[in-house]
């Protein structure tokens, strides 16, 4: 029981002290150099051996060395199973390029994997001078003077200080690229002994605001690429960028005797937009240069190497130059009120199609500046106000070349002018000024006054394009649509006014023809029913009748006429008697009328028929003896017919 | 008589100046509101004049305008049409009348429909066509009392204007019944409410919701019976429904 209590402990702590130790077992990690020791033009080969149990989790260590350009070349991989226990042993192998002399370290590199890391041994690596380590004192010597020589030269033009630039500037002259102008600042992250490298040159370090400088960035190479670089051009800061194809291709040594490069130059063309400091910052290449490898088929990682592509797969790399500065001058005083920013040298000319034109007819004054500088920033010289023409939009052509790196060409400025009347008009000169860096100084050009005859028109004008070219009619494109606008008129019109008062009538108003027209047609049908009866209606108006003739004889009698009242009462009684007998009484004898009378109304008395003959009788005697009626007899006989109507009224029905 | 028919013409048409001369003024300062993009202000001026004279096409026209630029669709196209019906024949009107309506996604001219047939469907206002058919019916009703009146030469000559005017009167009233029956009728609404009105399936909100009428939508009012909701038809859609009548705008 105790010897079990005994193992266990020992058992426990035996897989402590494994647990403890198995962390310092599970990765470790040197960094090698094949030299300690080398001149500027040779390189180091640096490797890191990682020894790894974990099943190789371990990641690419990443660092930098100062001083050194590096460029990883590959890895390889080691397994090995010892004791029933795996382990990994990977290599990374990196060839350093020293950049300076002195004496440099290469750090602490910390490698990690699956939690766990450690960290390699720095390293010291002195780089001297190649003229030291080669040996051959007299060349190198010669080779520093000339350097020194062209850095003195270099020092009193530009007064640089830089280090690097030192070393840059104090390369040969002889032995530049040959498209690099030769009071030219260089500047580049990359060295001659780089196999790849970027250069980005200016042709002026100060220039004035619309003068050009001329930008050259150069890739050089020589290691073939496994495909084809990228180029990422500089952004400009205060500059107006216009490219100088084509990209000028060839193969340059960077140093006498040095290594043939393959290079490639872009040239852009930049107008700076206003004094102050105007940046180019950095141009950029991404190339992919194959690496170099020593193939050993007897290599036992030859066959992983060569199916993992290690064996074809190249090294990617990005190169950048360093950013310019350009120092932009003002313009000088003094200069002209034409003057709108125009940097270069121009000349300018003006004409005009003919000589003679009529009214109404569009004339295009033409002018045309040209020379060398930035066109396209010229705007057109204002025409100054004149009497004798309207004057429309003109029209602008840029004809551009960038001859010998330089931008220049033409601007054609064409002037739609419409004569306002008739007779000699002038069109007036225009002005136009610049500034030119390389005299510095101000000009003004001018057109001359041109003359025309303008006749008078025939009838109404010419269409006017402003195309000069003559090309289709100018088409007018609606924009956008709208309402229309408020109207300012007041009311209806007339029509809908008094169509509106005819709809607002009362009703009613409407039945007043229907009325009407009913009306007429009553009448209209009385009329004929009248027509088709008149005894009937003479019957009954006998007596109206009698009356009113009663009525005009008492007139009479009134006014002195006796006899004629009395023949007049004589009518009424024969009119209204005929009238109620349908007969002509007047024409009977009055025996024979009495008959006539009780056949027709039995109601009627004798007596009653005695006083209508009574009467009768008497008014016969004074209608026939006129002269004997007076006025008292005439009236009584009045009064008696009206009496006796009044009796026969009730019974002549 | 030719003398009394005279001086009717003759006081209408010195009448109508007169009136208009009064209210320039007034117009002129509404205008001036509008123009300064003032179109509150406006609005409610060429309102207040509406109040007064409802059958005033000109200030229908310009409160539309003014309800137009204050983004009330609605009530533009309400005002376009009341401007309309009064005076169908001003091009400014239809033009606006047509942009509003094809801003509601509405066809001013129906699908299918010639614009010129259309102009002279809607060539007089309702007002004018009313008149007219007053005026051919007198003319009828004279002539046929010539006619009774007459005999000869006169009695023929009235009978053949009898004749037409009553055969022009029958087919203005065929006119006046076809335009009874058309988008803008009598019986026509626009939407007002912004955003649209609700239609349900009876008049009240516990029925079931059927339909939306966009705001703008020239609808027509097939019951009003219900103090709250009309009844309304969308013609287009085929669907029915009703609606608070504080959304809808009788024309």
């Amino acid at each position: 029981m105790r010897l079990k209590k005994i193992f266990l402990v020992l058992l426990l702590a035996s897989i402590q002290l494994v647990i403890m130790l198995c962390p310092s077992w599970a990765i470790m990690a040197s960094a090698n150099v094949d030299r300690s020791r080398i001149s500027l033009d040779e390189r180091i080969t640096l490797t890191i051996e990682i020894l790894d149990d974990s099943n190789g989790r371990a990641s690419q260590p990443k660092f930098q060395v100062p001083g050194f350009g590096m460029a990883f070349v590959g890895t390889s991989q080691q397994v090995v199973i010892q004791n029933g226990r795996v382990s990994v042993t990977r290599r990374y192998t990196y060839v350093l390029t020293p950049r300076i002399t002195g004496v440099f370290t290469i750090p602490q590199i910390r490698i990690e994997s699956g939690g766990e890391s450690t960290v390699t041994q720095p390293i010291k690596v002195e780089v001297y001078k190649s003229s030291i380590g080669s040996g051959s004192a007299q060349g190198s010597a010669g080779r520093n003077q000339r350097r020194s020589s062209a850095y003195r030269q270099s020092a009193q033009s530009q007064d640089e200080d830089d280090s690097e630039e030192e070393e840059e500037e104090s390369q040969p002259a002889a032995t530049r690229n040959p498209s690099q102008p030769k009071n030219g600042i260089t500047r580049q992250t990359g060295r001659s002994s780089d196999s790849v490298l970027i250069r980005a040159t200016v042709d002026k370090t100060s220039a004035y605001p619309g003068e050009q400088v001329t930008l050259s960035v150069t890739f050089y190479t020589a290691v073939p690429l496994v495909d084809n670089p990228m180029y990422t051009p500089p952004v400009f800061r205060n500059f107006i960028s216009e490219d100088l194809p084509p990209v000028r291709n060839g193969q340059t040594a960077l140093e006498a005797g040095g290594m043939p490069y393959g290079y490639s130059e872009i040239k852009t063309a930049l107008f700076a937009m206003t004094p102050g400091n105007a940046e180019i910052q950095e141009a950029f290449v991404k190339a992919t240069i194959a690496k170099e490898q020593n193939i050993d088929p007897f290599d036992p990682n030859f066959i992983q190497n060569f199916f993992s592509g290690s064996v074809m797969a190249g090294n990617t790399k990005v190169l950048q130059s360093k950013p310019i500065s350009v120092r932009i001058k003002p313009f000088p005083s003094g200069a002209p009120s034409y003057f709108n920013g125009t940097a270069g040298s121009y000349s300018m000319r003006s004409y005009v199609e003919k000589g003679k034109y009529k009214e109404g007819e569009p004339i295009n004054f033409v002018v045309t500046i040209s020379g060398t500088g930035n066109l396209k920033s010229i705007t057109a010289p204002k025409m100054p106000d004149t009497p004798d023409f309207k004057v429309f939009d003109t029209q602008v052509s840029l004809s551009q070349n960038k001859n010998n790196d330089k931008l220049g060409g033409k601007k054609t400025f064409t002037y739609l002018l419409l004569p306002r009347s008739h007779g000699r008009k002038t069109i007036p000169q225009l002005k136009f000024s610049y500034f030119d860096p390389n005299s510095e100084r101000y000009y003004t050009l001018q057109t001359k006054p041109v003359e025309i005859d303008v006749e008078r028109g025939e009838g109404a004008g010419k269409n006017i394009y402003y195309n000069q070219t003559g090309g289709a009619e100018q088409v007018v494109t609606p924009t956008a649509t709208d309402i229309r606008y408020v109207s300012d008129v007041q009311g209806n019109s007339l029509f809908a006014e008094t169509a509106s008062s005819i709809a607002s009538m009362p009703e009613w108003i409407h039945l007043v023809p229907v009325i009407v027209f009913i009306a007429l047609l009553a009448v209209k049908k009385f009329a004929r029913y009248r027509d088709e009866n008149p005894q009937l209606f003479r019957f009954k108006g006998a007596k109206g009748k009698a009356h009113r003739q009663i009525d005009e004889a008492r007139s009479m009698i009134k006014a002195g006429q006796p006899s004629e009242a009395v023949s007049l009462l004589y009518d009424a009684l024969m009119d209204y008697l005929s009238d109620k007998c349908g007969e002509k009484v007047s024409a009977m004898q009055s025996r024979k009328a009495m008959e006539v009378i009780r056949s027709r109304f039995p109601r009627v008395e004798e007596a009653e028929l005695e006083s209508i003959r009574s009467l009768w009788q008497e008014l016969e005697m004074h209608h026939y003896a006129p002269g004997k009626a007076d006025m008292l007899s005439a009236d009584a006989l009045a009064q008696r017919c009206r009496l006796i109507l009044k009796m026969l009224d009730g019974k002549l029905k | 008589m030719k003398k009394i028919i005279l001086s009717f013409f003759f006081s209408i048409a010195l009448f109508i100046p007169l009136k208009a001369a009064a209210a320039h003024q007034d117009f002129s300062k509404l205008n001036e509101l509008y123009r300064a993009e003032n179109y509150e202000e406006a609005y409610k001026g060429y309102a207040a004049g509406l109040a007064k004279d409802r059958n005033n096409p000109k200030l229908w026209y310009n409160a539309g305008n003014a309800l137009y630029r204050m983004n009330r669709l609605g009530d533009a196209v309400y005002a376009y049409s009341k401007s309309f019906l009064l005076n169908p024949r001003d091009g400014d009107v239809r033009f606006n009348l047509e942009y509003v309506m094809r801003q509601t996604g509405q066809a001013f001219v129906p699908e299918g429909t010639p614009k010129l047939l259309y102009v002279m469907f809607y060539l007089f206002s309702a007002a004018e066509l009313k008149a007219i058919v007053i005026v051919l019916f007198w003319t009828t009703m004279l002539a046929a009392c010539f006619c009774v009146m007459t005999q000869g030469k006169a009695r023929r000559f009235s009978l053949r204007v009898m004749i037409i005017a009553f055969a022009l009167l029958i087919a203005n009233g065929g006119w006046a019944w076809a335009r009874h029956y058309s988008q803008f009728s009598s019986s026509a609404a626009v939407i007002t409410k912004p955003g649209g009105l609700k239609l349900f399936s009876g008049p009240g909100e516990n029925f079931r919701e059927c339909a939306t009428a966009p705001e703008g939508r020239i609808v027509r009012i097939l019951s009003g019976t219900d103090e709250k909701y009309y009844e309304i038809g969308l013609t287009a859609e085929g669907i029915s429904g009703w609606a608070l009548r504080n959304g809808v705008k009788k024309l």
